[in-house]
């Protein structure tokens, strides 16, 4: 439209043109000389008359000028653009909903699952500098675990002689009966030292903190969690100052904490369940003693400002020398050879669950791009189709950058429309998610789709016209004008090119698909093994009901052992019941683990590792969980009464390993280390070995012994807290319902006020341990799905394209005399040839990344042969069927009519 | 845009002498600079209000011209902002002292 200006350009100028490129370049080319000449005649006229100042003014309220007028132009531009788009949607609706729904599908998945990420990985921890909070574990050469929990006395040394902290702070877990408000309840109580709070950087929204005071073993003071405040207490702020029962002892109320406040964190193995309530640590004499006993206190620690990690692994090496010191002589060994590993608290906290969500979010990526994958597919052969329309825009005047753009403004619509549908469906997802997500998944309460999230999937709707707009529209731009006009009369190789390039897309499609599905067959096929691993018992039938004895009213072992024995014996005279007995710990969560010697007959040598499982039963534990007898005898009724001889039943894997002959009955072992004073017990029967917690956990030795030979009458706190949880397990010809129902009326017969929690059917136990791995596997198979049906869907879109363009050549195929049977099969080659290609490259990139995931898997191997020929027929399966319905109509072509298409 | 639509009354005007003649109508009150101009132009030529034509001795130039269909615009926005005033009017609190 304007013609350029010959005149030399002063420096004014050029610098004036620059302001220009502010402006779209159509605007610019329409007006740009105009405006240059413009703004020459008006700086010459302001020189003239005005100087310095009137010059500096027209600089000013030029610059300002176009920096408003320039984006209101491409505010205009795009206005314009997006009418036009819209317009050109609407005359064709089926392609903009099915291009939206697979937007909505991709940005809706990465949507929730980026939510995860962000509420888990990417959101610092709530507390006070979180980055200089971090945790300490204890460590000691061959001992069964890695890291371990502190014990008191270890706890008090590194205290007392680190000195890279600000404060330490102890705390632990323990399940205590909440009673007198309604019906009593189980409920957890983290006890934790006074310092925690302030440590963390966070006080009691009402009431007090903690005093050092309160740290005293005699001290009944407690800080309530405001749920529990709320749910228990109806939010009544005079509570402050009153008692409540906790094991049926009185707790001065002193404050309460703060709305959304979580301690301990999800994630950690230790001591890793939320506290309802919570009370002093105030570790008691014996405890402060304990030496070499109870590893099991978390610890937390603030940093002091400046230190770093690698400075306080130092100072706790040093202090570990000062804890190796103190132990007592016949301990020394274990003392000495402790350390303190160290880690940052966000760390310990979510470090468990970053693998499972990169894979997440992996997988949602992939299918962000199948969808891309898709929607491009769609573009191309819509561009077969709109080649008119743009070639006569072309021809008509409209640049090529103005055509890519008009394009590109239509790919950013539709990702917005997809957008806003994928924020619907994350939200609904999300919803899905969390009832899992709070069993599996650490920091459940920081999970939301907040502004962050909003601002992902924003910046999502921007960069995915990136991958399925620009292929189509720099397509449509770099082809000449004259080309598009006869290729939208004709096909020709034009035509053959988009063929070529949608023939890559779907390539792409299949490999991800591949990729995808192979990981996701993975952890199915390591589901599927989990779930059929033997437990060691049998589950069916039997249901448990877990309750503990509130120190308060069972303060010796002569009551707690009445209770287990009353007990039993109510739920063994319970109608239908076959086996009842009870043990200190529930199916799958053997939680004790101690030192033992075997008697000198034992190969020693074989287990160098003197740690095992521990259990204490009551009754007939055996025959009501199902373990299975390998040789000699289980308990009787009379084993553990006074006077009686000590007795021990061994694991099958304990016995073989001591006494590879098969002749551990008759043979002792006693508690402890070579020097414990403990009794020798006899073993009187050998039993299968069972798993000792979740169904993905290694099977290790174990011994059980009868509770009343364990537990003498005059014990007490606090080495009578290691019995005080009853485990009633009953086995019943009758509904699991009912036997349920029977045990609380049993228990509540024995004592009324006991709070009974989880009475559950032990297959349900079971079936909880695997939760996790349940929560991955079936989020990964869902977006492996929506892959492969993706995947179907492209080769569907471009066989059913390849036919409509070819129907003329085929036409002419079947007037030749070709055959049905050729026809179909020269439609169907095309497809296997593009799953082919697809599924070589998919296969290759799932060999490299599946290696990522063996962390998830369970006894399969990440290049399982299994998996990866199934997947690999499965997406062939697929694809034949998507290919079949075009492949189909091909033979359907009428020769005569697609002869007169011509 | 009424100020642009006034000062191209007079028959076709360049750019700059459609800058100067605002600022002489208003008495300096309104100066538009290059930016806000053009961008009022290509609005008026996109609505038809206005065409260009090659300005008189300089055919490297543009003018700006009222198209009948602008004029018939400008006419119309006079009326009405005539109206208004005189509706004002009517009132003591506008009334000319």
């Amino acid at each position: 439209m304007s013609r350029p200006d010959p005149s030399p350009s002063p420096r004014g100028e050029r610098f004036f043109r620059r302001l220009l490129r502010l402006f779209p370049a159509e605007f610019r080319g329409d007006f740009g000389d105009e405006m240059a000449r413009t703004f020459r005649d008006q700086r010459d006229d302001v020189a003239a008359r005005g100087g310095a100042g009137a010059l500096l003014r027209l600089w000013l309220e030029t610059v300002w000028g176009v920096l408003t007028t320039a984006p209101r132009a491409h505010w205009d531009l795009l206005r314009q653009d997006a009418g036009y788009g819209l317009r050109s949607l609407r005359r064709n609706p089926g392609f903009a909903v099915v291009a939206i729904a697979a937007l909505a599908v991709g940005i809706g998945a990465n949507t929730a699952i980026f939510s995860l990420v962000n509420g888990i990985l990417l959101r610092p921890l709530p507390w006070r500098e979180p980055e200089r909070l971090v945790t300490l574990f204890e460590h000691a050469p061959g001992a069964p675990v890695e890291k371990f929990g502190f014990s008191a006395p270890d706890f008090g040394i590194v205290r007392e002689s680190a000195r890279s902290f600000e404060d330490l702070a102890a705390y632990r877990n323990a399940d205590a009966e909440l009673s007198g408000v309604g019906t009593s309840e189980r409920v957890v109580v983290a006890r934790v030292s006074p310092g925690l709070f302030p440590l963390l950087g966070t006080a009691p929204a009402i009431g007090r903190p903690f005093a050092d005071a309160d740290d005293d073993p005699g001290a009944r003071v407690v800080l309530l969690g405001d749920a529990l405040w709320r749910r228990a207490f109806g939010a009544d702020p005079s509570l402050i100052g009153r008692t409540i029962a906790l094991d049926r002892e009185p707790y001065v109320v002193v404050g309460v904490m703060p709305r959304g406040f979580v301690f301990p964190p999800r994630g950690p193995v230790l001591n890793g369940e939320p506290a309802a309530l919570y009370v002093p640590i105030a570790f008691t004499a014996t405890e402060r003693g304990g030496f070499g006993a109870w590893y099991n206190n978390s610890t937390v620690a603030r940093l002091k400002p400046g230190v770093t990690i690698e400075q306080a692994r130092a100072d706790l090496a040093s202090a570990a020398k000062e804890v190796g010191a103190r132990y007592p002589a016949q301990l020394k060994d274990l003392g000495e050879k402790l350390t303190f590993p160290i880690d940052p608290l966000g760390e310990e906290v979510v470090g468990r669950s970053r693998r499972l969500l990169v894979v997440l979010m992996g997988a949602v990526g992939m299918v962000l791009l199948i969808c891309c994958a898709d929607v491009a597919n769609l573009m191309l052969t819509r561009s077969g189709a709109r080649q008119r329309e743009l070639a006569i825009r072309s021809c008509l005047g409209a640049s090529q950058v103005r055509i890519v753009r008009q394009l590109f403004t239509e790919s950013v619509l539709l990702a917005v429309a997809g957008a806003l549908a994928g924020l619907a469906l994350a939200f609904g997802l999300l919803r899905a998610f969390l009832p899992a997500a709070v069993e599996t998944l650490p920091r459940p309460e920081a999970i939301r789709l907040d502004g962050f999230v909003v601002l992902f999937t924003l910046a999502l709707a921007l960069a995915t016209p990136l991958f399925f707009g620009v292929l189509p529209a720099l397509r449509s731009a770099l082809l000449p004008p004259s080309s598009l006009l006869a290729d939208s009369l004709t096909t020709t190789t034009a035509g053959r090119a988009r063929h070529r390039l949608l023939g890559a897309l779907v390539i792409a499609q299949c490999a991800l698909a591949v990729v995808l599905s192979v990981g996701a067959g993975l952890l199915v096929r390591s589901f599927v093994r989990l779930s059929r691993t033997d437990t060691g018992f049998q589950a069916e039938g039997v249901v448990n009901a877990t309750m503990v004895l509130p120190s308060g009213r069972y303060a010796t072992g002569r009551q707690v052992k009445a209770f287990f024995h009353d007990a039993v014996a109510a739920a063994a005279a319970s109608h239908g019941a076959t086996a009842a007995g009870a043990a200190n710990s529930r199916p799958l969560n053997v939680r004790e683990r101690r030192a033992f010697t075997p008697d000198a007959t034992a190969d020693a040598a074989a287990m160098p590792n003197r740690t095992i499982a521990g259990t204490w039963t009551e009754g007939r534990y055996f025959e009501a969980l199902g373990i299975p007898l390998k040789a000699g005898r289980f308990f009787e009724e009379a084993d553990g009464e006074p006077g009686r001889a000590r007795v021990v039943i061994l694991s099958e894997m304990l016995a073989r390993r001591l006494w590879p002959n098969g002749d551990a009955l008759g043979h002792q072992v006693k508690w402890g280390i070579e020097s414990s004073r403990l009794p020798w017990m006899t073993i009187v029967g050998v039993v299968g070995d069972i798993k000792q917690g979740a169904l993905d956990s290694e099977i290790v030795p174990q011994a059980y012994e009868p509770l009343g030979q364990m537990v003498s009458d005059d014990m007490g706190a606090p080495f009578l807290g290691f019995f005080s949880e009853v485990n009633l397990l009953v086995r019943s010809e009758r509904p699991t319902a009912a036997v349920g129902a029977d045990l609380l009326a049993a228990v509540r017969r024995l004592d009324p006020e006991l709070a009974v929690s989880n009475v559950q059917p032990v297959p349900e136990i079971v079936d909880d341990s695997v939760k996790s791995r349940r929560f991955s596997t079936a989020t990964l198979a869902l977006f492996a799905a929506v892959a492969l049906s993706l995947a179907a869907l492209g080769v569907y879109g471009v066989l059913a394209n390849v036919v409509a363009q070819q129907t003329k050549e085929i036409g002419v195929r079947l007037a030749l005399g070709a055959t049905a049977s050729s026809v179909l099969w020269l439609v169907l080659r095309r497809a296997l040839v593009l799953t082919a290609f697809g599924l070589s490259l998919g296969l290759a990139g799932a060999l490299a990344l599946t290696r990522l995931m063996s962390g998830l898997l369970y006894e399969v191997r990440p290049n399982d042969a299994v998996t990866f020929v199934v997947v690999s027929a499965g997406l062939s399966l697929l694809v034949l069927l998507a290919g079949l319905a075009p492949a189909w109509r091909a033979t359907r072509v009428d020769p005569i009519a697609a002869l007169r298409m011509e | 845009m009424f100020h642009v639509l006034v000062a191209l009354a007079d028959g076709d005007t360049h750019g700059y002498a459609i800058l100067k003649e605002v600022e002489r109508l208003t008495s300096g009150k309104v100066r538009l600079s290059t930016g806000t101009l053009y961008g009022i132009i290509k609005r008026l030529l996109a609505d038809g209000l206005v065409r260009e034509v090659d300005a008189e001795g300089d055919e490297r130039r543009r003018s700006y011209l009222l198209t009948p269909f602008g004029k018939a615009v400008a006419r119309a926005e006079a009326a009405r902002l005539e109206a208004t005033i005189a509706l004002a009017r009517r009132k003591p609190l506008f009334r000319r002292s």
